[in-house]
């Protein structure tokens, strides 16, 4: 359930707690609630909320925080009164502060008058007409047709009158909502041919009931399509119903409140447009810069390729909704361009993107730049991408945008993401339909990026760990696999075999590193690759790679602090380098200048020879843990 | 089979989760009464809270005559 949701981990859960209990910080509250809560869970962020309404000084941070206070009114012929925290709670993972009165029990025209003064001082901005199968007449009428649309009719009458009194007395927009079989009613498969069976019924009900919705312009939850998502025997607790008149069991509160929640905002201008997409091993299998385009999974013929192919054509319909697409990837435009624009198996073209930002650049400035260019606000954004690392970036500086969390196999992504609903509308027209094109830029170009102030913290929570190595035995096969396919983040392209690898290995006068990264979403494995020849008074590096999955976390900076260490203890005066230009690595044309290095030399052929005094250096000291081997040695 | 006392003190750990109040001290002669916050409602978040915790299924016609924490442990007594 709400697989799309981040779980939340032991440090969130205490937080929520502490929170609820103590002091209670905006920030910290946003930010929790964001991840899949049960009911609890809700409870304590709608009572932190509470508590920040209270005080005076955190009073005026609520305001600063742009939650739109919406209150709300819940009209139920059952219990509703345990669904107003989950409510507070889940309104805070959509900006929305939302104020919730219930009134149980009673008809809501009946309501209406007799807590008249009590609802006029709660000054509702909606109203919820939360009705379940036990307020409609649907008991069976075996056989006849006549009497079972007569039900239907009958049930569309009430539902006609509680919207005129409501709008009488209120004026305010509604939420009604379909209903699901009582599963204490017959549900045999035959019911599906006998017209008045319970079955037959509900279903008129529900049809006639959505058309009396649409007619009217009001907004319809879809409480029957949530009961089949989840079955409806965990839907209903007939126990629960038996006990507290519970419309559907407690632990589905939050799953109710997700969906409702979403139907609220949207009343009040709160909706997703844009979803902005990653390229490699998100729309396709692969890395396209370091695979090639030829060796890219997608397509009929591997379940992995098809997966990758649903996810286009899930892009796309969306787009026919009138949803704007954008890319956003890290790597070399040209090569990404061509492979999207060229390969035979791609679902997306050119014109179903509005905007294409491929750099190099962090993925949470690029969608800052991508709200800009189309002047639309972070919080209508959706970001797809399958690196949990980037994801948490995003997430981290950018709360308001949505981050879906994805399954490592992506042939489970298609359906979770249709679960999730983001791009919930209230209609749709053949405008729709064009609306995206509005938005197509012609300059994709990115506009200026904004390095992000606070990535220090990103980059500390994810918990890194560096593990540096001789070359070895063990990693001998790895080493070699990664000078071989790794063609951008490579200084000087320079190509070994295993042998030459062992020979290297061997060699006394060459310093050999394996660095493998370890972060809180797991194990990269080895990553970078660093050769240097002992020179006499320096260290030369002939060889410098690393995998662009762990591009922006400081693992360079964490070497060279290393390969400094070691030319002091070796008693030498230079750290050295070279970079050869190729037709993929200009990303790292620039790597020593931005490490401090000074330029000593240029060739005809492009090539650059860059030099680092030691005695000046200053260790750089990114937020990684370093686990040294070498020494051990 | 869990004693009496710690049935009480494993109670009062769900008491305090389920109605957020981690000072509250109670007894098996506590009452809804008694006891800030404790409602029908909260009773049934209790009991949910106590099947999983005791691995215990009580019965409708059970949870309905709770009135008191000692109800609560002779239920779980009897279960365990």
């Amino acid at each position: 359930m709400m697989r799309w949701l981040p779980q939340p981990g032991a440090k969130d859960i205490e937080s929520l707690r502490n929170l609820a209990e103590k002091d209670a910080d905006v920030d910290t509250l946003l930010r929790l609630a964001q991840l899949n809560w049960d009911a609890a869970g809700l409870r304590r962020l709608a009572t932190s909320a509470r508590r920040l309404q209270q005080s005076p000084q955190t009073q005026q941070l609520l305001e600063q925080s742009n939650l739109q206070r919406i209150r709300v009114i819940v009209f139920s012929n059952a219990t509703a009164k345990h669904l107003a925290e989950s409510l507070t709670g889940t309104g805070l993972r959509h900006g929305l502060l939302l104020d919730v009165m219930t009134i149980e029990y009673e008809e809501p025209e009946v309501s209406l008058q007799r807590h008249r003064e009590r609802i006029a001082a709660f000054a509702p901005d909606i109203s919820i007409v939360a009705m379940d199968v036990h307020a409609f007449a649907l008991g069976p009428m075996l056989g006849d047709p006549v009497a079972a649309d007569e039900a239907a009719r009958r049930a569309v009458g009430r539902l006609g009158n509680i919207h005129e009194a409501l709008r009488r007395g209120l004026a305010k927009p509604i939420i009604f909502q379909t209903i699901c079989p009582d599963p204490e009613q017959s549900r045999l498969h035959v019911d599906r041919f006998i017209p008045g069976s319970h079955k037959d019924l509900v279903n008129r009900a529900n049809t006639a009931l959505a058309e009396f919705v649409r007619e009217k312009g009001d907004l319809l939850l879809d409480v029957s399509a949530l009961a089949e998502e989840v079955g409806l025997g965990n839907w209903v607790s007939p126990r629960h119903w038996a006990l507290a008149k519970f419309p559907f069991a407690p632990d589905m509160a939050p799953f109710y409140a997700e969906h409702l929640v979403k139907l609220i905002g949207l009343r009040f201008g709160k909706s997703r447009r844009v979803l902005v997409l990653d390229l490699d091993n998100t729309l396709w299998g692969g890395i396209v810069g370091d695979d090639g385009k030829e060796n890219l999974t997608l397509g009929p013929g591997s379940p992995v390729g098809e997966a990758h192919r649903a996810v286009q054509q899930m892009a796309k319909d969306l787009r026919d909704r009138g949803v704007v697409l954008c890319i956003s990837s890290k790597n070399e435009e040209q090569v990404a361009m061509d492979a999207f624009l060229t390969h035979p198996e791609m679902v997306l073209v050119k014109d179903d993107i509005a905007v294409f930002q491929i750099n190099w650049k962090d993925k949470a400035s690029n969608l800052v730049a991508l709200s800009e260019i189309l002047n639309l606000g972070l919080d209508s954004f959706v970001f797809l991408d399958d690196n949990p690392a980037e994801r948490a970036q995003v997430r981290f500086a950018l709360p308001q945008v949505a981050v879906p969390e994805v399954s490592k196999d992506v042939t489970e992504w298609v359906s979770a993401l249709q679960a999730a609903c983001f791009f919930e509308a209230t209609g749709f027209t053949q405008e729709d339909r064009e609306r995206a094109a509005y938005y197509r830029a012609d300059a994709r170009r990115a506009a200026q990026l904004v390095a992000f102030a606070s990535q220090e913290d990103y980059l500390r929570s994810l918990d890194m760990e560096m593990q540096i190595a001789p070359f070895d035995a063990v990693g001998r096969k790895r080493i070699a696999q990664l000078i071989a396919k790794s063609n951008q983040f490579n200084l000087t392209t320079k190509r070994y075999s295993e042998a030459d690898v062992a020979a290297a290995e061997a060699d006394s006068g060459r310093v050999t590193l394996q660095i493998r990264l370890r972060d809180t979403f797991g194990d990269n494995g080895m990553i970078s690759v660093v050769i240097a020849d002992r020179g006499a008074n320096s260290l030369d590096v002939e060889t410098w790679l690393m995998s662009c999955r762990v591009l922006g976390r400081g693992v360079p900076e964490a070497v060279l602090d290393w390969l400094v260490a070691e030319a002091r203890r070796s008693g030498k005066s230079f750290v050295r380098g070279t970079f050869i230009p190729s037709k993929k690595n200009m990303m790292v044309a620039d790597h020593y200048r931005s490490l401090g290095f000074d330029l000593v030399g240029r060739k005809a052929n492009g090539s650059t020879e860059w030099e680092l005094s030691v005695d000046s250096y200053r260790d750089k000291s990114p937020p990684i843990r370093v686990r040294d081997l070498v020494l051990a040695n | 089979m869990p004693n009496d006392v710690n049935i009480v003190a494993r109670l009062q750990h769900i008491f305090r989760d389920e109605l957020d109040l981690p000072n509250l001290l109670i007894s098996s002669q506590s009452t809804p009464e008694q006891v800030e916050g404790w409602d029908s409602l909260a009773t049934i978040r209790i009991v949910a809270a106590v099947e999983r915790d005791f691995r215990c299924q009580f019965e409708a016609s059970q949870i309905e005559s709770i009135q008191s924490v000692g109800d609560l442990v002779s239920m779980i007594a009897a279960c365990t």
